[in-house]
C-alpha cells in the first residue's frame, strides 16, 4: 500500500517537474515569431504622402526612388508601382518573411490611378 | 528487479500516459484587420482627388467611376470587399444645380435628395449613376442626402462642383465606412 502511494508522489513530482520544463522551453527554446512589419509599410507609405513626395515617385513611375526614402534598421525594402491593368514597374523580393503595404494614388497632374506596393523584408 | 523499482517504472509509465493524453492547442493565426483603417483613410482622401482630376479631365464621372473599379481590384488582392456610393454636384445654367450620384454598394440605393424645400427620391442601380436637376437653386443652399441608414446634411455653392460620398470596406466580420467630401 505504501508503495501505491510512493507511486502517486513519483508522478505526481513528474508532473510537475516536466510541465515547468515545458513552460520555460516554450519561451526561451521555441524561435520567437518575427514582428508583423505589415502596418509599418502602410505606416510609411502614408507618411510619404503626407510629407507630398508620394505622388510625385508615382507619376514618374520611380520605384526605386520611393524605397530611397524610406530606411528601417535591419530591415530591406523595396517598392513596386502599378497601373490600372495590372502591369509593375520595380521587383517584389523574393524571402521567406515578406511584409507589404499598399497605397492608392489617383495621380497629380493628371488622372493616372497607380498602386503603390512597398515591401519590408529581414535583412 | 526490486519491488522499488517496479513502482518507479509504474510513475514512469503513469506520467508518460498523462503527457500523452494532453491535448495539444491548435496554433490559431488570424489575420488582422488594422490595414483596414489605413486603406480607407488613404480612400477618403483619394475619392475627391478623383474627382477634381476628372474635373480637370472634362468627365468627372467616367474618373470617378474607372478609380472606384481601380481601388476595388486593388482591395480584392487584399481580400477586402470595397463599396461606395458617391454624389456629385454641379451648375447646369445660373440658376439650375444638377445632381448624379453613383452606386457601387452591391445593391440598388433609394437616395432622397432634398434642397430647400425641394425633395427627390432618386433610384440607383448598382454600379450604375442616375442624375437629376434642381432648378431655381439659391448661390448657397442647404444640401441632404438620405439613404440605406445614413443621412449628410451639408452646405454647397451653386457656381462650384462638389462631392459627397461614403465608402465601406469590409474584411470577413471587420467593416470600416468613411465619409468623404470635396
Amino acid at each position: 500500500m505504501r508503495g501505491i502511494w510512493y507511486v502517486i508522489e513519483s508522478v505526481m513530482a513528474t508532473i510537475i517537474m516536466f510541465g515547468f520544463l515545458m513552460l520555460i522551453s516554450s519561451v526561451y527554446i521555441t524561435k520567437p515569431y518575427p514582428a508583423d512589419m505589415a502596418l509599418k509599410s502602410y505606416d510609411m507609405l502614408q507618411g510619404l504622402d503626407n510629407q507630398g513626395v508620394l505622388r510625385n515617385y508615382t507619376e514618374n513611375l520611380n520605384y526605386t526612388g520611393i524605397a530611397s526614402q524610406m530606411e528601417i534598421y535591419t530591415y530591406n525594402r523595396s517598392a513596386q508601382i502599378c497601373d490600372y491593368a495590372g502591369s509593375c514597374v520595380g521587383s517584389m523580393p523574393s524571402a521567406t518573411d515578406v511584409w507589404a503595404g499598399t497605397y492608392i494614388v489617383a495621380g497629380l497632374s493628371s488622372y493616372q490611378p497607380r498602386e503603390v506596393r512597398f515591401y519590408i523584408w529581414p535583412l | 528487479m526490486r519491488k522499488g523499482q517496479f513502482f518507479l517504472l509504474g510513475a514512469f509509465l503513469v506520467s508518460t500516459l498523462f503527457f500523452v493524453g494532453l491535448p495539444r492547442p491548435a496554433s490559431l493565426s488570424v489575420e488582422g484587420m488594422e490595414d483596414l483603417s489605413y486603406l480607407s483613410l488613404n480612400l477618403q482622401k483619394e475619392m475627391p482627388n478623383a474627382f477634381n482630376l476628372g474635373l480637370k479631365q472634362g468627365d468627372y464621372l467616367a474618373v470617378m467611376k474607372n478609380f472606384t473599379w481601380f481601388a476595388d481590384n486593388v482591395l480584392k488582392n487584399r481580400r477586402v470587399s470595397f463599396g461606395a456610393l458617391a454624389c456629385f454636384g454641379s451648375n447646369i445654367s445660373t440658376t439650375d444645380f444638377n445632381v448624379t450620384i453613383f452606386n457601387y454598394l452591391g445593391a440598388s440605393q433609394a437616395v432622397n435628395i432634398t434642397i430647400g424645400s425641394s425633395l427627390y427620391t432618386m433610384l440607383v442601380t448598382n454600379n450604375q449613376s442616375n442624375s437629376t436637376t434642381f432648378t431655381s437653386v439659391g448661390a448657397t443652399f442647404n444640401i441632404s442626402f438620405r439613404y440605406a441608414r445614413e443621412e449628410k446634411n451639408m452646405t454647397w455653392v451653386r457656381d462650384k462642383s462638389s462631392i459627397y460620398g461614403m465608402l465601406n470596406l469590409t474584411r470577413r466580420d471587420s467593416v470600416v465606412i468613411k465619409d468623404f467630401e470635396g
